[in-house]
């Protein structure tokens, strides 16, 4: 089953064409990644499907409806969450505080349990905050949920930055850069976490650097490089396609560089 | 950083101290006291108002006061048309929460500084209105209640509020349903959406929150508390001219939230405490020659408290300890 499917899709930023005719579709349950030489349009694509930016041109469906063109908050109840790749946690709220934030877009309290302290309001509080715990719970957190997030090793942050997205009950998971700036322990750690979420049945689509990290989760990869899509396919196919090759070392690279790719 | 159950006693102490002070006070020399701290409770009470968007939304405002004007004017003009006081209260709430609203639905999308420009000209609009629009205002004379034979004595029950101890309590009164209200907002869905949203506004949105929808909510409310303020001060004074609702008065709640600790109920308290009473008790203090200093040392003391205490006198518990961290850290 597609979960998410992308036609035509192009955007501009003045004479820049950050995207272009992109094609992409993702099915449900697996673990999709994109990947691009810096500058390729990688967060520019995310940003268009998380509603950031409104595409120029083309179509995004998400589980047969379209999402183009909706605001933010729409397109997260539909079940569409994200990270940052610079991190973006609420920092001078406790970790638990910022996976409850995940919860607001599935609550409803608003003004009035809020003030006459309704029953409804407090039953409402503490589910948020027992969800909130189990997605701390989750991602190896729970022991910090009262620190304030800014204090939180840079692994840590990355990982409540996944636990707050899976707080709004995504569908599919989108993932900017994850283990940017960790350590190849960290970074090991990770995919771990990835196969848990997947197999929670969250469909994750993941930007990534690390391509041993890449060719090592991913059923699917997809290439873009200058906001063009040029590939894609299993890892495999996608490492011994010589446009990929081409993209990421230039026109004259030597094979034994190709084999780099995959353990770099 | 949770606190000890002592601490938690200080809130009903104060409350019970400010409680007993007017029979304490009456009859002496210090009675002008009373109305002194009635006057600091409405600051309060707008101030509070103000904390929701300054401290809690991260938003600046620079023309608060205008929504005290809108509620004392209300409340001038309904009582002259011999509408009794609670409804008239109620009806000046919710027509400075209209104005409120009215003014947040095309401005709220700004960003910052754009919000802190047009807050700033709706308040010089609004005193500017006041003080022009003679048929309904009385210009800058102001509307006087005293000689109105409209004008129906304020009751509760079968209180009858009229003396300053009287006001005082009301406002006493004001103040702690304030507070109340503003500590379960901050505990709530929407208070964390609203800090979420002073934090990173993009990661808000993106994490599913409607942003101007929840930015709304907080600027209307806000204007509540100072709608209730200003018309408690309309029947207290029995009189309301343009010339209270200054650029000035508004730079100055600003002023009090930022001491105090943004964000922190009892900070706001706290900062309107002490830029209210610093000048009164410098003014005794220093005597007939240097009573004139005393802004000048007022003014100093905000430079100190920007440079050694950025997080103000009293923050939330939060901030408090972003710094703590950071100071181990060095």
């Amino acid at each position: 089953m597609i979960l998410l499917k992308v036609q035509k899709l192009g955007k501009s930023f003045g004479g820049l064409k950050a995207l272009q005719d992109v094609e992409l579709s993702i099915n449900a349950g697996e673990i999709a990644s994109l990947i691009g030489p810096n500058g390729a349009g990688k967060t520019t694509f995310f940003n268009l499907l998380t509603g950031v930016y409104k595409p120029d041109e083309g179509e995004i469906d998400f589980s047969g409806e379209r999402i183009d063109g909706r605001p933010p908050h729409w397109i997260v109840k539909r079940g569409l969450a994200r990270t940052f790749q610079n991190i973006r946690l609420f920092n001078h709220m406790t970790v638990l505080e910022n996976v409850m934030i995940g919860r607001h877009c599935r609550t409803r309290s608003e003004l009035l349990p809020a003030l006459l302290h309704t029953p409804a309001f407090f039953r409402e509080e503490r589910e948020i905050a027992q969800s909130a715990r189990e997605r701390l719970n989750f991602v190896g957190l729970l022991k910090y949920a009262d620190e304030l997030a800014g204090n939180l090793p840079y692994g840590g942050q990355r990982r409540l930055e996944i636990a707050r997205a899976l707080a709004t009950e995504p569908r599919l998971l989108l993932l900017d850069e994850p283990t940017a700036g960790m350590s190849q322990v960290e970074a090991a750690e990770l995919v771990g976490l990835l196969n848990r979420i997947s197999a929670e049945g969250v469909t994750i689509l993941l930007i990534e650097h690390r391509m041993s990290l890449v060719m090592r989760v991913s059923q699917k990869v997809h290439v873009l490089d200058h906001g063009v899509k040029i590939a894609e396919g299993t890892p495999s196919q996608v490492q011994s396609d010589p446009r990929v090759c081409e993209a990421y070392l230039g026109a004259n690279y030597d094979n034994s560089e190709i084999s780099n790719l995959g353990h770099s | 950083m949770r606190l000890p159950f002592k601490h938690r006693a200080v809130p009903f102490i104060a409350l019970a101290v400010f409680a007993i002070l007017p029979p304490i006070l009456k009859n002496s020399e210090f009675s002008y006291v009373i109305r002194l701290l009635g006057l600091v409770g409405l600051y309060m009470t707008v101030a509070l108002g103000l904390n929701l968007v300054v401290g809690f939304l991260g938003l600046l405002d620079l023309g608060f006061m205008a929504f005290y004007a809108i509620g004392a004017y209300s409340m001038a003009l309904l009582s002259m048309a011999g509408i009794s006081f609670w409804p008239a209260l109620a009806a000046a709430i919710i027509i400075a929460m209209a104005f409120r609203a009215l003014l947040g639905a095309p401005v709220l999308r700004l960003r910052g500084d754009y919000l802190a420009i047009v807050t700033l000209g709706f308040g010089e609009i609004t005193r500017i209105v006041l003080n022009n629009w003679d048929s309904v205002t009385n210009g800058p004379k102001g509307l006087s209640l005293l000689t109105n034979a409209n004008v129906k004595p304020v009751r509760l029950f079968n209180w009858v509020i009229s003396t300053n101890a009287d006001y005082y309590y009301l406002i006493l009164i004001t103040v702690v349903v304030c507070v109340i209200v503003s500590e379960r907002l901050k505990n709530s869905r929407i208070g964390r959406a609203w800090m979420a949203i002073r934090e990173d506004e993009t990661a808000a949105r993106l994490t599913g929150i409607q942003i101007t929808r929840m930015k709304m909510i907080g600027f209307v409310i806000s204007a509540a508390f100072a709608g209730a303020a200003g018309a408690i001060f309309a029947r207290w004074e029995s009189f309301v001219t343009p010339e209270s609702f200054t650029f000035w008065e508004s730079v100055m709640l600003v002023a009090m939230v930022v001491i105090g600790g943004m964000g922190s109920v009892p900070g706001t308290l706290i900062g309107v405490g002490i830029v209210m009473l610093v000048p009164e008790v410098l003014r005794n203090v220093l005597g007939t020659a240097l009573v004139s200093w005393r802004y000048f040392l007022f003014g100093v003391a905000l430079v100190l408290v920007a440079v050694y205490r950025p997080q103000g006198i009293w923050p939330s518990r939060r901030l408090s300890r972003t710094t703590e961290a950071e100071e181990a850290a060095k």
